[in-house]
């Protein structure tokens, strides 16, 4: 395209420049926004599966101490159980009852045996 | 001061009855209480014989006598003007106290020191004292509250909160219990459930308890205005009436001033089904439901389709042709999740409120959304639920319970008219879980517990988000009078994951035995409120 060599020329050719550099521009701010859009979502969708795993971290760990307050309150009866049958044992009155008892299971012992 | 006043308001009971009403306090366990009665003007010479020769055996019996009848709430003020303890509880002066009644409420609140408000489960007694239906209640569900007075008996309030609102209101004769409790509760720090038969109902011709709505028919009226003054006291936009066919059952009619944006989120893979005669294209008929039916002015529908648009391109026309442009559609080209496809369609959502609905539903209560949203915008309020039917009108939801192991569908397949146990199904309920095929949600609340977990592409997604809300302190409810179809077939397999169950486990622990609108009393084998065979002499077999 030869060159405009007046003013007149130059101020109906310059609007068709100007109008091209803007489409140009226009088409590359529809596919950066598109391309922010996909971000977007992409990042919202990050933020819900990150929103997600915390509450369900701590629903977690809620129910993980739930479980161990339980399960201590077991061992705890446990061994409360345990320490009683201990002491029901080494007590004086179960030693008499059980040397008094010892006659009748030699004698059950017998009859099993024959 | 004691630790409780029992206030017994007194017109002309027979005389069995009240000696036995009067027993039932004397025979409490727990000795620290007083029991303040105002007889209301008794024409029977025996009510004044009965209470001053009980007056001189039990100094613990404070009696006042008003010289004319002048109501139930004017006799219950004057008794509540007597009570000096720390706790008011309310006792009618032809029912009974169970022996343990007070000690079981003095463990309970000393259990939980900020409780303002305690209940408990209740059963009926007939002339002979023969025991018969026992109703075993939820925890505190504020829900359902407003359309039964299901805590009812026994009731125990904190002396200076009642004090506080101002005793009982005239002009809620034969409902001021309830008013009561609704202005208690609006203020109540906690409210306590004690899940155990403590107070016993008498069945009496021409008492409420034995003739229902033909002995004191007053009272619904009564009933219908306390619930509406809760609702306008608590900016609930609704106005409240009566059941046409169940006593004590009460309805909301939404009355919105405002109509945020409702985005109804559709994740479809655009299949049809055969529906009676027709082959019917699922999502199609969801949203012409929508378009056909909804009376809420303000709302978009978003679907999220799998595939590409133009691989949807006859699907898109044709629901743009139904919706317009109320209509977005969302491509979703990845591997099937639900979770992530609804998360994809909220996202591309605008709407104050979100409403994630199956592609197989039919909407058939025109004002659902206002419905929905009258619950939805309730403080606290975290999702809602609705009534939904199988295509051939048996109940599909009506709330999600942990009965067995997982969660189940509360009455699943009864006849859609089933009222339940206690009418649960006609009441507006608070539950820890409503089905995902119609869920209306906050969009805040949506975004703080990151939405439908993609960790469980199928199943249990509606559950777990039900959860995860409850966990941040929001409630679960369900509404009976919003009504849609769900085509789901009701011979769908319910094959759970293991590693969908497991997800459930590790994040909520063993749940069944801790669902809080499961009583305990319930057989633990089936969500649907099968109470324990109950006998005459009040034990259960």
């Amino acid at each position: 395209m030869p060159e405009p060599t007046s003013t007149a020329d130059q101020a109906v050719l310059a609007p068709d420049d100007e109008m091209a550099r803007l489409r140009a521009e226009v088409a590359r701010l529809r596919a950066d926004n598109e391309r922010l859009r996909i971000e977007h979502a992409t990042l919202g969708e990050e933020i819900l599966r990150l929103r997600d795993a915390v509450v369900g971290r701590d629903a977690e760990l809620g129910t993980a101490r739930g479980r161990l307050a339980e399960l201590e309150g077991l061992v705890t009866r446990y061994e409360h159980a345990a320490h009683r049958l201990d002491d029901v044992l080494q007590s004086r009155s179960w030693k008499l009852m059980w040397a008094a008892g010892a006659p009748v299971r030699k004698v059950r012992e017998r009859s099993k045996g024959e | 001061m004691p630790r409780f006043s029992i206030v017994t308001p007194i017109h002309d009971p027979p005389e069995p009855v009240l000696r036995a009403m009067l027993a039932s306090v004397g025979a409490q366990g727990f000795g620290d209480w007083e029991h303040c009665l105002v007889d209301d003007g008794s024409t029977a010479p025996h009510v004044r014989a009965v209470l001053d020769e009980a007056a001189v055996a039990e100094p613990r019996l404070q009696v006042g006598h008003r010289v004319a009848n002048g109501g139930i709430v004017a006799a219950s003020n004057e008794a509540l003007a007597l009570a000096t303890g720390e706790f008011v509880v309310l006792l009618d002066h032809d029912d009974e106290l169970h022996p343990d009644a007070l000690r079981r409420a003095d463990e309970a609140l000393a259990a939980t020191p900020e409780a303002d408000y305690l209940y408990t489960d209740e059963d009926r007694i007939d002339e002979a004292g023969r025991h018969s239906s026992p109703f075993f209640k939820p925890d505190w569900s504020p829900e359902r509250l407003r359309t039964q007075m299901y805590t009812a008996h026994m009731s125990v309030l904190r002396t200076a909160l009642v004090r506080e609102v101002g005793g009982f209101h005239e002009g809620f004769d034969g409902a001021q219990d309830w008013d009561l409790v609704f202005r208690v509760t609006e203020r109540a720090r906690t409210v306590v459930h004690v899940p155990e038969v403590l107070y016993h109902w008498r069945t009496l011709p021409g008492s409420t308890a034995g003739e229902g709505a033909g002995a004191k028919p007053w009272a619904y009226d009564a009933a219908t205005r306390a619930i509406q003054a809760h609702c306008d006291r608590t900016g609930v936009r609704a106005v409240a009436s009566r059941d046409a066919t169940y006593d004590g059952v009460y309805h909301l009619t939404p009355r919105l001033d405002e109509h945020p944006l409702v985005s109804i989120v559709i994740p479809t893979a655009g299949r049809s089904r055969e529906i009676g005669p027709d082959l019917v294209r699922l999502v199609t008929q969801a949203v012409a439901s929508i378009v056909e039916r909804t009376t809420y002015p303000s709302y978009e529908v978003v679907v999220v389709v799998d595939g590409t648009f133009e691989a949807n391109g006859e699907l898109v026309d044709e629901l743009r042709t139904i919706a317009g442009d109320r209509l977005a559609v969302v491509p979703f080209a990845r591997p099937f999740n639900f979770s992530q496809k609804c998360n994809v369609g909220v996202l591309a959502s605008r709407g104050e409120y979100v409403l994630l609905l199956n592609d197989d539903v039919e909407v058939v209560t025109p004002s659902w959304l206002e419905r929905l949203v009258m619950y939805a915008r309730l403080p606290g309020m975290g999702a809602v639920g609705a009534k939904l039917l199988f295509g051939d009108g048996r109940l599909q939801h009506v709330g999600l319970a942990f009965g067995g192991p997982m969660p189940a569908h509360v009455y699943r397949g009864y006849p859609g008219d089933h009222e339940g146990y206690f009418c649960t199904t006609l009441l507006a309920c608070n539950y820890v879980a409503v089905t995902g095929a119609c869920l209306l949600t906050p969009r805040a609340v949506y975004d703080a517990v990151g939405g439908l977990s993609p960790r469980l592409p199928l199943n249990f997604n509606d559950v777990d988000y039900c959860l995860k809300v409850r966990s941040l302190g929001h409630r679960v409810a369900y509404d009976p009078d919003t009504v849609l179809v769900h085509y789901e077939a009701s011979s769908r397999s319910l094959t759970v994951s293991d590693g969908e169950r497991e997800l459930l486990l590790d994040r909520w622990g063993l749940l069944p035995g801790h669902d809080p609108y499961v009583n305990p009393h319930f057989n633990r084998s089936s969500v649907d409120f099968v109470p324990p065979v109950y006998l005459s002499d009040g034990s259960v077999a």
